[in-house]
C-alpha cells in the first residue's frame, strides 16, 4: 500500500520524514555508487548528514513554539497510522542523536582517512543514525520495532567489518545475540500490549496496574535494559564499544544505549505508568548497583575505550536511578542527562579515538604525557572528564544534581510526613558513587595525558582538523549547557511535571 | 555601591576573564601574565566598594526559571561574605602580581594564569553567592583549578628529589620514576580526597533543599519558613529534626568542609598539595580553597542561629555557656569543635618533624584551620556566639595575610636554592636579609606572639574555649588540645627559621671559592659556574618583594584594623580605641581571661625555648639530636609517618585497586570471554539440537500424521466420498479458519 499522507504539521512539509529519507537515500546512494565515490565518500556523507540535520531544525522550532511536532502517514490500515512525533519527552534524546550523529560523521572523515571500503562504512553510519533518530520519533509499536531493528543491523555490520581482526566476528555475533534477545522480549511485550491495550499507536493504548501490564512492563524493560547495558546484562557492552570503530563507538555509547533509557521513559511513564510505578524502587536499586559496578570496573581497565565503555555503564546506572525515582526532578534530570552524557561521552570517545589514531596504542599503561603533544585533545578530554565526573559548571553537574534531588524527593515525598529510608539510602549511595566517577576519570586522564611522555611518543602530533573541530564544538556545548541548563530544562521540566503530576 | 554596576560582575570578571588569558597570550606574553592581576585588581576594587552596602537587600536574578522550578541567584551582602570577598580578592591580587615574576621563566603560562584566575573567581562565587547550589559550583570550580595547578608541572622528567631524612615507603602507589608523575599524583590525590567531602556535601545540600524548598541562605535563615505544599510547617529545622535528619544533614554538609579545609580525617591531601608552584600553594592556603570549608561552616553557624531565633548578641561580657537553638545543633557544633581541635593538635605535631619547607607551612595551615573550626564550633555552643564567631573570622583574616607572607617568602627561597628540603638549606640569613625580616614577622604572627596579628586572633579563640570549659567538661578537653597545638606551632615555626636561615651555609664556601675563582681563573669558566645555578642566593625582585612588604605591614599593624572589623561583624559602632583597650587588651587581664592567657604564654615558652635552643642558638651543630633508638626515636618516626593516617589510606586504596584489577581479570573478563565463546558455542549446539528436533520430531510428526491420515482415509474410504483430495482441502480450510479465528480472538481479548 502506498504512502498516504495524512494532514500534516504547521509548515505543511514533513520535515522529519524528509530528513530521515535524506539520510536513508543518502546512505543508499553512497553504497550504490561506491565504486565512483571511494575516497570522497566521507565528504558526501557529511553533506547528506548536514542536510538531514538542517531539516530537523523546523521540527525543533515547532517543538519550542507549539509544544510538539507530529507527522503521520498510513502504511497499512491494519497496523494503524505510523507517525513521527517530536514532543518534549523525545526532545532530549532526539537532540542528542541529531547533533552527535552529525558530528560523528565529520569526525569519521578524519578517522577513516586510511581505512578501506569507506563508502560501505559511511553508508552504514548514515543508516545507523537514521535508525536512531527514527526510534526516538516513532509513535507506533510496529514502527518502533522496525526502527529498533534498523538501528541494530548497520551497527552489527560496522563492528563485523571494522572491529579487531581476530575477534570482530565473535564480538559482532555477541552484540547481535544480546540485543536481539532483548528485542524478542520487546516483541513479545508488544504483542501482549496490543492484545491488552487495544492499539498499536502508543497514545491510544489503555493500560492499568493489572498483573498482565506488570508482566508487559517487565518484558519491555528487559529489552530496553539490555540496550542500556544495565548490570546483569551489561557484559556485551565493553567489548563492543571497545572494538567498534571510534565514530561508531561515539554513537553507540553516546546515543544508542540512551535510546533504551528513552524507551523506558516513553513506555514507563506514559504508556504503562501504573505498572511501572509499582516497580520503581527496584529500577532505582538496579541503577545504583549498575553505577557502582560500572565505576568499579572502569577503575580497573587498561584498554582506553573499554574504560570509557564501563563508564557508560555507570552513567546509565545514574539515568536508571533517576527514572526509578519517578519524580519530576529525577526524571527530568535523567532525561537532561541523556543530552549531557551523549555530549560528554561522545567527546571522550572522540578524544580516545584521536589518541588511538595518533599513537596506535590502546593500553593506557603505555601512554602518558600526551597533553603536550595533543593540547586540543587534552583540553577537550579534560572538559569531558570533568563533565562525567559531575563537576560544575559543566553540563554533567547540571543534570546530576537534579537526579539526586529527585532521589531525595522520592525518599521524602512530603517533608515532615515520614521518610522512605530505603530510598534515602539509595540516594546517599548514588551521590557517593560520584566519588568513584571522579576516581576513574582522573585515572584515565592521568594515564593518558599527564606525566612525562614515554620516548616512543616523542613524534605524536595533534589529530587532523576534522577530528578536532567536532571535539571543540562538543566542548563548547558542554560548557553552555552547564552554565545555562534552562535551555533544555525549559522544555523538559514542564513536560514531566505535566505527565507525573497532572 | 559598586558604582552602579550589577553585583554579579564580581564573579563574571574573573571567571569569564580567565578564558581571555590564553587569547591574550597569543599576542603578548607579558600582557598575558599581567591580565589576571589587572582583572583581579578591578574585582578587588569592586569588592572593597561593597563594604558600605553591608546589610542591604540584594537584587535577584534567576538562574533557572521554569514555572514550578525556579533557582534564583543573588549576591549575599552580609559582613561575613564581604569580609571573605575582600580578603580573597586582595590576596589573590598580591599573589598574581607575585606570580608574574615567579613564573616568568616557566613554560605553558597560558594554562597557569587561566587556572589561577579561575581559582579566584571560584572563591568569590562561593563566598558571595546567596544560593547554596551556586556556591557549590564555585566550590567545585576551585576543586578543578587546584587539581590543575597542584599538578601543574606534570611533565618534569627528572627523578623526584629525595628527602634526606625521609623514609622509604613500600607502597607501590608511592613509587615514582619522575617528578612529573609525583606532581600528577599530588593533584589527583587532592581532587579525589576533596571530592569525597564534596559528594557528601552535595547530598547534604539537596537533602536540606528537600525540606527548606530554597537554596537561598537568606530564606533558609528564616527558621519558620513554610515549605511550599505544607500547611503547618513550624519551620524546616523542626521538620528535619522530626524525622531525625537534622544532624545527618548538617554532618553531610560539614563533610564538604572537612574535605576542603583539610580537617581530620581528610587532612591528608594538603601536605602533598605543595608540589605545585609556590604561588599556587599561597593561593590555596591563604586566599582560597582551604578557607572555603571554614567559610561554609561559619555560614551555617549564622544561618542556624538565625533560624532558631536565638538572639546571640550579648552586650554583657559574662561567659555563660548555654546551648543555642536545637539540641541537635548543639551536638553538631560540638562535633565541629572536636574535629577542629583534633586537627589543630594532630597536624601541629606532624609539623614538628617535617623536613620539607613548604610542608611545614602546610601542616601549620592545617593546624590553624583547626583553630578556626574550633572557634566556630565553640561559638555554636556559647550563648554569646558572636564574639567567638568573630574571633574565627579574624583568624581567617590574619591567617590569610601571614600565611600568604610565609608562602611567598618560602617561594623566593626555593626559587633561589633549588631544593625544597630544609636540611639542605641553612645559613641563608646572610644572603636574603629582606626575606629573613619578613619571614620572621610571619613566623611570629603564626606562633601567636604579641603584638603580631596571629596573637590577637588565636589567643581570643583559646579564651573562648576556656570559657566553654568553665561549665562543660568538653571545653576542658578542647582547651588542652588547643594549648598543646599552640606549643607545637611555636616549636616548628622557630625550627623552620633556624634550619633555613641560621647555621653554616654551603654558600659560604662557594662565595669564598667564587672570589678566588674570579681572581685566578679566566672569565669563561666563571660564566660556566653561573650556568650551573651555583650563584649566591639573593633577595628576589620587586614584583615578588612588594607583595611581601604589604603583607608584612598588615601583619604588624593588624591590631589597629581588627577593631574596625569587629565593628563591621558585630554590627556595633563603638570607638575603635575603646574596642582595642577593652576587648583586646583588658580582657586578657580580666579575672576570667588571665588564667588562659598565662597558660598560653607558658605553652609558648614550652615550645619556643627548646626550639630556639636547638635550632638557633646551637644552629652550627648538627640539627638532629634524636637518638637512634628509644622512645624519642619512636615518637619521631610516628610523627614523621604522619600518625600512619596517610599510609593507611594508601594501603587501603592500593588494596582496593588491586581488588578491582583482580576482579577484572578473574571474573569480569572471564564472563565476557565466556560469553564470547560460550554464547557462540551455545548457539551452535542449540541450532544442532533444533535441527535434530526439526529432522526427527517435526518431520517425524508430520510424516506420522500424514501416514496415519492416509491410513485413516483409506480405512474410512468406503463410508466417505472416497476422494483424498477433498479431505486435504477440508483440512487446509479448517486450519486456515482456526488461524483466522485465533487471530480475531487475540484482537478481541
Amino acid at each position: 500500500m502506498a504512502w498516504k499522507e495524512v494532514p500534516l504539521m504547521a509548515f505543511g512539509i514533513p520535515f522529519m520524514f524528509i530528513s530521515l529519507a535524506v539520510m536513508f537515500l543518502g546512505g543508499l546512494s553512497i553504497y550504490v555508487f561506491k565504486n565512483k565515490l571511494e575516497e570522497s565518500a566521507g565528504k558526501v556523507a557529511v553533506g547528506f548528514s548536514f542536510i538531514g540535520t538542517v531539516l530537523m531544525i523546523p521540527p525543533f522550532y515547532e517543538l519550542l513554539t507549539a509544544g510538539q511536532s507530529i507527522e503521520t502517514a498510513i502504511w497499512s490500515d491494519i497496523l494503524e497510522p505510523f507517525g513521527l512525533q517530536l514532543d518534549a519527552v523525545a526532545f532530549p534524546i532526539t537532540f542528542a542523536v541529531v547533533v552527535l550523529g552529525f558530528l560523528s560523521v565529520i569526525y569519521a572523515v578524519g578517522y577513516t582517512a586510511h581505512t578501506k571500503n569507506k563508502p560501505t562504512f559511511f553508508a552504514n553510519q548514515l543508516f545507523f543514525i537514521m535508525g536512531m533518530i527514527w526510534v526516538t520519533l516513532a509513535t507506533n509499536m510496529i514502527e518502533f520495532f522496525i526502527a529498533w531493528e534498523i538501528m541494530l543491523v548497520p551497527s552489527y555490520f560496522l563492528i563485523l567489518f571494522w572491529g579487531f581482526p581476530e575477534t570482530r566476528k565473535r564480538t559482532a555475533m555477541k552484540f547481535w545475540l544480546y540485543t536481539q534477545s532483548g528485542a524478542v522480549c520487546i516483541l513479545i511485550g508488544f504483542g501482549l500490549l496490543y492484545a491488552q491495550g487495544g492499539s498499536f499507536v502508543l497514545a491510544n493504548i489503555v493500560a492499568n496496574g493489572d498483573l498482565i501490564f506488570k508482566i508487559i512492563f517487565i518484558l519491555l524493560a528487559a529489552g530496553f535494559l539490555v540496550k542500556m547495558a544495565v548490570f546483569p546484562v551489561h557484559w556485551w557492552l565493553p567489548p563492543v564499544h571497545a572494538e567498534a570503530p571510534t565514530p561508531i563507538s561515539v554513537l553507540l555509547s553516546g546515543a544508542m544505549i540512551e535510546t533504551g533509557a528513552y524507551a523506558l521513559v516513553r513506555f514507563g511513564t506514559l504508556t504503562l505508568y501504573d505498572a511501572a510505578i509499582s516497580l520503581s524502587f527496584w529500577v532505582a536499586g538496579l541503577g545504583v548497583i549498575t553505577m557502582f559496578y560500572g565505576g568499579f570496573m572502569a577503575l580497573a581497565q587498561v584498554d582506553i575505550k573499554r574504560l570509557l565503555a564501563y563508564s557508560s555503564v555507570s552513567q546509565m546506572g545514574y539515568v536508571l536511578f533517576a527514572l526509578g525515582t519517578v519524580t519530576v526532578m529525577g526524571v527530568s534530570g535523567g532525561m537532561f542527562h541523556l543530552i549531557n552524557h551523549a555530549f560528554s561521552k561522545g567527546l571522550l570517545f572522540m578524544t580516545a579515538g584521536a589518541v588511538i589514531h595518533q599513537t596506535g596504542l590502546r593500553d593506557i599503561k603505555k601512554m602518558g604525557g600526551l597533553s603536550n603533544k595533543m593540547p586540543i585533545t587534552a583540553f577537550a578530554a579534560a572538559i569531558g572528564m570533568m563533565s562525567i565526573a559531575g563537576s560544575p559548571p559543566l553540563s554533567g553537574f547540571a543534570s546530576e544534581w537534579m537526579m539526586f534531588l529527585g532521589g531525595f524527593n522520592a525518599a521524602i515525598p512530603i517533608p515532615g510526613a515520614g521518610v522512605n529510608m530505603g530510598f534515602l539510602l539509595l540516594t546517599i549511595l548514588a551521590v557517593s558513587s560520584s566519588i568513584l566517577s571522579a576516581a576513574y576519570m582522573l585515572r584515565f586522564f592521568w594515564r593518558v595525558f599527564l606525566g612525562p611522555h614515554p620516548e616512543e611518543l616523542e613524534d605524536v602530533k595533534e589529530s587532523p582538523r576534522s577530528m578536532t573541530v567536532p571535539m571543540i564544538i562538543l566542548g563548547i556545548l558542554i560548557v553552555i549547557f552547564g552554565i545555562f541548563p534552562s535551555l533544555a530544562l525549559d522544555v523538559i521540566v514542564p513536560a514531566f511535571s505535566g505527565i507525573l503530576f497532572p | 555601591m559598586l558604582f552602579g554596576l550589577p553585583e554579579y560582575l564580581i564573579l563574571i570578571i574573573p571567571l569569564a576573564g580567565s578564558l581571555l588569558v590564553p587569547l591574550v597570550g597569543k599576542y603578548s606574553a607579558k600582557a598575558r601574565d599581567w591580565t589576571p592581576a589587572l582583572l583581579m585588581g578591578i574585582t578587588m576594587v569592586l569588592c572593597w566598594s561593597l563594604i558600605p552596602d553591608i546589610g542591604s537587600p540584594p537584587k535577584t536574578w534567576n538562574w533557572i526559571n521554569i514555572p514550578g522550578f525556579v533557582v534564583p541567584f543573588s549576591i549575599l551582602l552580609d559582613s561575613l561574605s564581604i569580609i571573605m570577598a575582600v580578603l580573597a580578592s586582595t590576596l589573590c591580587l598580591l599573589i598574581y602580581v607575585y606570580s608574574t615574576e615567579y613564573m616568568a621563566h616557566e613554560g605553558d603560562r597560558d594554562r597557569f594564569f587561566f587556572l589561577m584566575l579561575a581559582f579566584g573567581g571560584g572563591m568569590l562565587t562561593l563566598v558571595l553567592s546567596n544560593n547554596l547550589l551556586i556556591a557549590f559550583i564555585g566550590w567545585e570550580v576551585m576543586g578543578f583549578c587546584s587539581y590543575g595547578l597542584i599538578g601543574f608541572w606534570n611533565d618534569k622528567r627528572n627523578p623526584p628529589e629525595v628527602d634526606p631524612t625521609g623514609y622509604d615507603s613500600s607502597n607501590p602507589l608511592l613509587q615514582f620514576d619522575t617528578e612529573g608523575e609525583y606532581n600528577t599524583h599530588c593533584g589527583t590525590k587532592a581532587f579525589i580526597v576533596t571530592r569525597i567531602g564534596d559528594a557528601l556535601m552535595l547530598g547534604g545540600i539537596l537533602l536540606l533543599f528537600t525540606f527548606t524548598g530554597t537554596f537561598l541562605f537568606q530564606e533558609t535563615s528564616v527558621g519558620t519558613q513554610a515549605v511550599e505544599g505544607m500547611a503547618n510547617s513550624g519551620g524546616w529545622i523542626n521538620l528535619l529534626a522530626g524525622v531525625g535528619l537534622f544532624l545527618p544533614t548538617l554532618l553531610l554538609i560539614f563533610a564538604g568542609a572537612i574535605g576542603k579545609s583539610g580537617q581530620f580525617p581528610l587532612q591528608v591531601w594538603l601536605p602533598e598539595a605543595m608540589s605545585g608552584p609556590t604561588a599556587v600553594s599561597a593561593l590555596i592556603h591563604a586566599a582560597t580553597m582551604v578557607k572555603a570549608g571554614v567559610y561554609i561552616t561559619a555560614r551555617f553557624l549564622i544561618t542556624i542561629i538565625s533560624a532558631t531565633g536565638i538572639d546571640g548578641h550579648s552586650t554583657s561580657s559574662g561567659f555563660i555557656p548555654l546551648q543555642i537553638g536545637h539540641p541537635d545543633a548543639f551536638t553538631f557544633f560540638a562535633i565541629v569543635a572536636i574535629i577542629g581541635a583534633l586537627t589543630a593538635f594532630i597536624t601541629g605535631t606532624m609539623g614538628m618533624v617535617s623536613n620539607e619547607l613548604k610542608q611545614v607551612l602546610a601542616f601549620s595551615t592545617l593546624s590553624q584551620l583547626g583553630y578556626m573550626m574550633l572557634a566556630i564550633g565553640t561559638a555554636g555552643m556559647l550563648t554569646h556566639y558572636d564574639v567567638a564567631y568573630f574571633s574565627s573570622v579574624i583568624h581567617v583574616v590574619s591567617h590569610g595575610a601571614f600565611k600568604a607572607l610565609l608562602f611567598l617568602s618560602a617561594g623566593g627561597i626555593i626559587h633561589m636554592v633549588h631544593t625544597k628540603y630544609m636540611s639542605k638549606m641553612g645559613g641563608l640569613g646572610k644572603y636574603m636579609k629582606k626575606t629573613l625580616v619578613v619571614m620572621w614577622i610571619g613566623v611570629l604572627a603564626l606562633s601567636g606572639i604579641p603584638p603580631f596579628s596571629g596573637f590577637w586572633s588565636k589567643d581570643s579563640i583559646i579564651e573562648h574555649v576556656y570559657a566553654l570549659g568553665i561549665d562543660n567538661p568538653l571545653g576542658i578537653f578542647l582547651f588542652i588540645l588547643s594549648v598543646a597545638a599552640a606549643a607545637c606551632t611555636i616549636f616548628y615555626s622557630i625550627r623552620l627559621m633556624g634550619m633555613v636561615f641560621y647555621g653554616p651555609s654551603e654558600y659560604d664556601e662557594l662565595e669564598r671559592e667564587e672570589e678566588s675563582v674570579t681572581v685566578h681563573l679566566d672569565e669563561e669558566e666563571s660564566e660556566e659556574h653561573h650556568d650551573e645555578h651555583h650563584e649566591v642566593p639573593h633577595d628576589p625582585g620587586p614584583a615578588m618583594m612588594i607583595p611581601l612588604y604589604i603583607l608584612a605591614a598588615f601583619t604588624v599593624i593588624a591590631f589597629m584594623i581588627y577593631p574596625i572589623i569587629q565593628n563591621i561583624v558585630l554590627e556595633t559602632n563603638r570607638d575603635i580605641f575603646v574596642i582595642f583597650i577593652e576587648d583586646m587588651v583588658a580582657v586578657k587581664f580580666a579575672p576570667e581571661g588571665i588564667l588562659p592567657f598565662i597558660i598560653t604564654l607558658g605553652a609558648l615558652a614550652l615550645g619556643g625555648i627548646p626550639a630556639y635552643w636547638l635550632y638557633i642558638k646551637n644552629a652550627d651543630t648538627p640539627n638532629t639530636t634524636v637518638p637512634e633508638h628509644g622512645v624519642l626515636r619512636k615518637l619521631y618516626n610516628f610523627l614523621k609517618r604522619r600518625w600512619y593516617i596517610n599510609e593507611s589510606y594508601y594501603w587501603f586504596v592500593n588494596k582496593f585497586l588491586r581488588f578491582a584489577d583482580m576482579w577484572r581479570r578473574t571474573i569480569d573478563e572471564k564472563i565476557i570471554d565466556g560469553i564470547d565463546f560460550k554464547s557462540a558455542d551455545a548457539a551452535i549446539s542449540i541450532s544442532t539440537k533444533v535441527r535434530w528436533f526439526d529432522d526427527n520430531v517435526v518431520d517425524g510428526f508430520a510424516e506420522g500424521i500424514s501416514t496415519h491420515t492416509v491410513e485413516a482415509s483409506e480405512s474410512s474410504q468406503r463410508s466417505q466420498t472416497g476422494r483424498i483430495n477433498d479431505y486435504v482441502g477440508v483440512v487446509i480450510f479448517g486450519i486456515g479458519l482456526l488461524v483466522i479465528i485465533a487471530l480475531l480472538s487475540m484482537g478481541v481479548i
